[in-house]
């Protein structure tokens, strides 16, 4: 073994306070659970996913489709009440189970709602799994104090600290592009449109502001997880996230994701931190042995192909053809936050080969407001909509689409060949069209 | 410390430069377009109502071929009056549901005919006002006042008459009543929307752009496209255009548009000026062009609607053409530039 693993591992068996995973814990599993009240509470679960007959699927999930209404009903208020659980450390692994499996099949259901935040949650409700996050201050541990710990390996807390640093560093890296960065595309866009905003508002219809902010932006996204990880610089970084995210909750209209973000990011927190304020509640710091060891093969090799695959995702786009923010190709996964205002309209043309019958379609027929505007700008969805016409009508069909976008306030272009019948194009799990046009064409 | 200092020090410097650059009033850009085009175009249409209704009564009191013809314009000067409100149904307009009660199509001449020759009741203005949308209006005027058994039924059904002076009151009670909600004192919708200047999903600028786009879509395949064969039908449906029987479809498109129009200029296009997104381009200069190019299309129609799509249907295409590059600039660009949601019930977006 080189010195480099055995330092590596050392670390990463280094026993460190539990503290800091509880915290999150906590935090998380309450911010989950206000995030789905939210959602009951706004009527989104008939808005978004019962009031339209038509779903957008995810490649390889067509699969997953749409139960009763009841069901669905039902399935938030289990992810409401496991989000509690969590938040409790109340039969803790099997609400993290469960708590993964219903909200990654919710957000399965539709494509069109895809979000970064949703992602995020699931990528984090799946490792919570695997960390012991229940092992103090739980009902878990009320009911069997011996699984009590008030240490664990530091490789649990980090994991969690590598998976927000990805986030946070992949974002600025989507920033890192003229657009963002020399046009201020799109906040130039945003930032007069909130001008009425008191205080504050005044700024932002000044010329400059939107540079300063995609600038300040993008050395946030890059610089934020680096501090965080610096013990010195760890109170004022975090006092940059707390003001950082309610100015992005404020200025746009971003849901719960700055509040999962501030609540997240306390991860970065250490044992030696949360000392004093230990100290202030009375907390002992008995030690305890660490009763599992973190570092067996198959975790490992699970944690490692797991970020191996986020490093690679956001990256992939590199690889591809075209602007990424235009064709939307390599977009998802990629924590392209707030990079793009985008518009579009599309429409398609079926022709029956038989008789050389020609007729439009209005996609806002079959699919909802949401879904048609996501749809107007995002290729794999025009490709899926154009296979459903054809199956839709029963027999084979040519289906061409003209759809004009609009990206970060530039003049509208068409999006895609409209010459290309589209029934003969497949999707991929690469996601790659030759039918899409180049932006600079 | 002290670069920071600095810096600080630079952006206000820089910040100040900035003053003499106003921030856009967005309450001015609504009162303008509320006291230009919206109030105004409701105030039109009560008073259209209320000649129609009149004229409507003459008709019932001394029926000939003159007073008809009187009724019949005053009838298309309403209907076009409308056209232009069409573009304004948004809340807390829409939830009194006047738009339905004024001009829901197509009228349903089964029920029209149902309640003239068994009515529950005497024939009224209040019989009117508790039916359904679809049997009173001004298409249901229409029906009465151009289909050509329903006329030679005027001269000689009572009834027929006393159903068509109830909706011409029943219209002008209605047109009467929006004019009041829009502009009446301090509490008027107008005052409303005009409070409403902010950009988030619900503000008034976001109103307007959803209705426009609305109507433009409303236009482009209710009006236009479905009709003429395009959709999925396949043929021509000259009984689809919105008012087939007067042959005013084409005039009514031509209002719909310049109400648009009338919205952009009233304030809209300064404001995309402002923003100034794409100053090598402009917005504004695009839309005009392209309103010029549709009503251009229009006027180079030199019959109705309904005898052009039967005789040269070709020569429509190029006004669908025109009139989808509009709903674009419209739907995309406008609403890109503006960042308006086009949408009145988003989700949260990142």
């Amino acid at each position: 073994m080189t010195t480099t693993a055995i330092d590596l591992k050392a670390f990463f068996s280094k026993p460190v306070s539990i503290f800091p995973l509880v915290v999150f814990r906590v935090a998380f599993g309450l911010t989950m659970a206000f995030a789905g009240i939210r959602f009951l509470a706004k009527g989104w679960v008939a808005d978004l996913y019962l009031n339209s007959p038509f779903r957008f699927s995810y490649y390889g999930f067509s699969w997953v489709t749409l139960p009763s209404s009841e069901m669905l009903y039902l399935l938030f208020v289990i992810t409401i009440f496991m989000a509690l659980c969590i938040a409790a450390g109340f039969f803790y692994r099997f609400a993290c189970i469960t708590y993964f499996l219903i909200f990654t099949y919710i957000e399965l259901l539709d494509k069109s709602l895809y979000l970064n935040h949703y992602y995020f949650v699931s990528l984090v409700s799946f490792l919570l799994i695997f960390l012991p996050a229940n092992r103090a201050l739980s009902i878990d541990i009320w009911k069997n104090p011996q699984i009590e710990q008030k240490e664990i390996a530091n490789i649990f807390l980090f994991t969690l600290k590598v998976q927000l640093t990805i986030v946070y560093f992949f974002a600025g890296i989507a920033k890192l592009n003229s657009e963002w960065l020399l046009d201020a595309q799109p906040l130039k866009i945003w930032l007069p449109a909130r001008a009425e905003l008191p205080v504050i508002g005044m700024f932002l219809d000044w010329s400059w502001t939107p540079y300063i902010m995609s600038w300040s932006g993008m050395f946030y996204d890059l610089l934020i997880p680096f501090f965080l990880f610096w013990h010195r610089s760890r109170p004022l970084a975090y006092v940059t996230v707390i003001v950082f995210h309610i100015l992005t909750w404020v200025l746009f209209n971003i849901g719960v994701f700055p509040w999962v973000m501030i609540a997240s990011t306390l991860i970065f927190f250490t044992d030696k931190d949360w000392k004093w304020l230990l100290n202030k509640i009375g907390w002992s710091e008995k030690k305890t042995e660490i009763t599992q060891s973190p570092l067996y093969k198959p975790y490992n090799i699970l944690l490692a192909s797991f970020f191996l695959i986020q490093v690679l995702l956001p990256l992939r786009h590199f690889f591809y053809p075209g602007k990424v923010t235009w064709n939307e190709m390599g977009f998802r996964y990629s924590w392209n936050v707030m990079r793009v205002e985008k518009t579009g309209y599309v429409e398609f043309t079926c022709v029956d080969p038989e008789n050389g019958r020609t007729w439009q379609v209005y996609p806002k027929e079959y699919v909802s407001i949401i879904q048609e505007k996501q749809m107007a700008f995002q290729p794999d969805m025009i490709l899926e909509f154009a296979h459903f016409l054809e199956k839709e009508y029963g027999k084979d069909l040519k289906v061409y689409a003209r759809a004009k976008v609009s990206l970060n306030g530039a003049e509208s272009k068409d999006l895609v060949d409209s010459s290309v019948d589209l029934t003969e194009e497949r999707d991929s799990l690469l996601g790659l069209y030759s039918w899409v046009l180049n932006y600079y064409s | 410390m002290k670069l920071t200092l600095l810096l600080i020090s630079f952006i206000f410097l820089l910040g100040c430069n900035e003053t003499s650059k106003q921030p856009y009033n967005r309450k001015d850009l609504l009162r303008k377009v509320g006291e230009n085009a919206l109030v105004p175009s409701f105030k039109e249409f009560s008073e259209k109502a209320s000649e129609l209704s009149a004229s409507l009564s003459n008709l019932s009191e001394n029926y000939n071929e003159e007073n008809l013809k009187v009724c019949r314009e005053n009838w298309q000067k309403a209907s076009l009056a409308w056209a232009h409100c069409e573009l304004f149904n948004f809340e807390p307009f829409s939830d009194t549901y006047i738009k339905n009660k004024i001009s829901t199509w197509p009228a349903k001449v089964s029920t029209i005919e149902r309640k003239i020759s068994t009515p529950d009741g005497e024939i009224n203005q209040s019989m009117i006002n508790s039916g359904g949308s679809n049997s009173k209006g001004l298409k249901a005027i229409e029906y009465l006042l151009f289909d050509e058994s329903a006329v030679k039924n005027l001269k000689d059904s009572k009834k027929h008459m006393a159903y068509l002076v109830a909706l011409g009151q029943d219209l002008k009670s209605q047109g009467e009543e929006a004019y009041r909600l829009w502009s009446d004192g301090n509490y008027s919708f107008l005052v409303f929307y005009v409070s409403k200047d902010y950009m988030e999903s619900g503000g008034s600028i976001g109103l307007t752009i959803n209705e426009m786009i609305a109507l433009i879509e409303r236009v482009y395949m209710s009006k236009l496209s479905k009709p003429l064969g395009k959709g999925e039908k396949g043929h021509l449906d000259v009984e689809g255009f919105e008012a087939w029987r007067s042959k005013q479809s084409l005039n009514i498109i031509l209002a719909n548009i310049e109400i648009i129009e009338k919205v952009y200029s009233s304030g809209f296009y300064d404001y995309l000026d402002y923003l100034g997104i794409t100053p090598d381009s402009p917005l504004s200069t695009r839309l005009k062009n392209q309103f010029k190019k549709v009503k251009d299309e229009i006027k180079s129609i030199d019959s109705s609607l309904e005898e052009i799509a039967v005789s040269k249907p070709e020569k429509l295409n190029a006004l669908l053409e025109e009139v989808r590059n509009l709903l674009v600039l419209i739907k995309v660009d406008t609403a890109n530039q503006m960042g308006v949601t086009v949408t009145l019930n988003d989700n949260d977006g990142d």
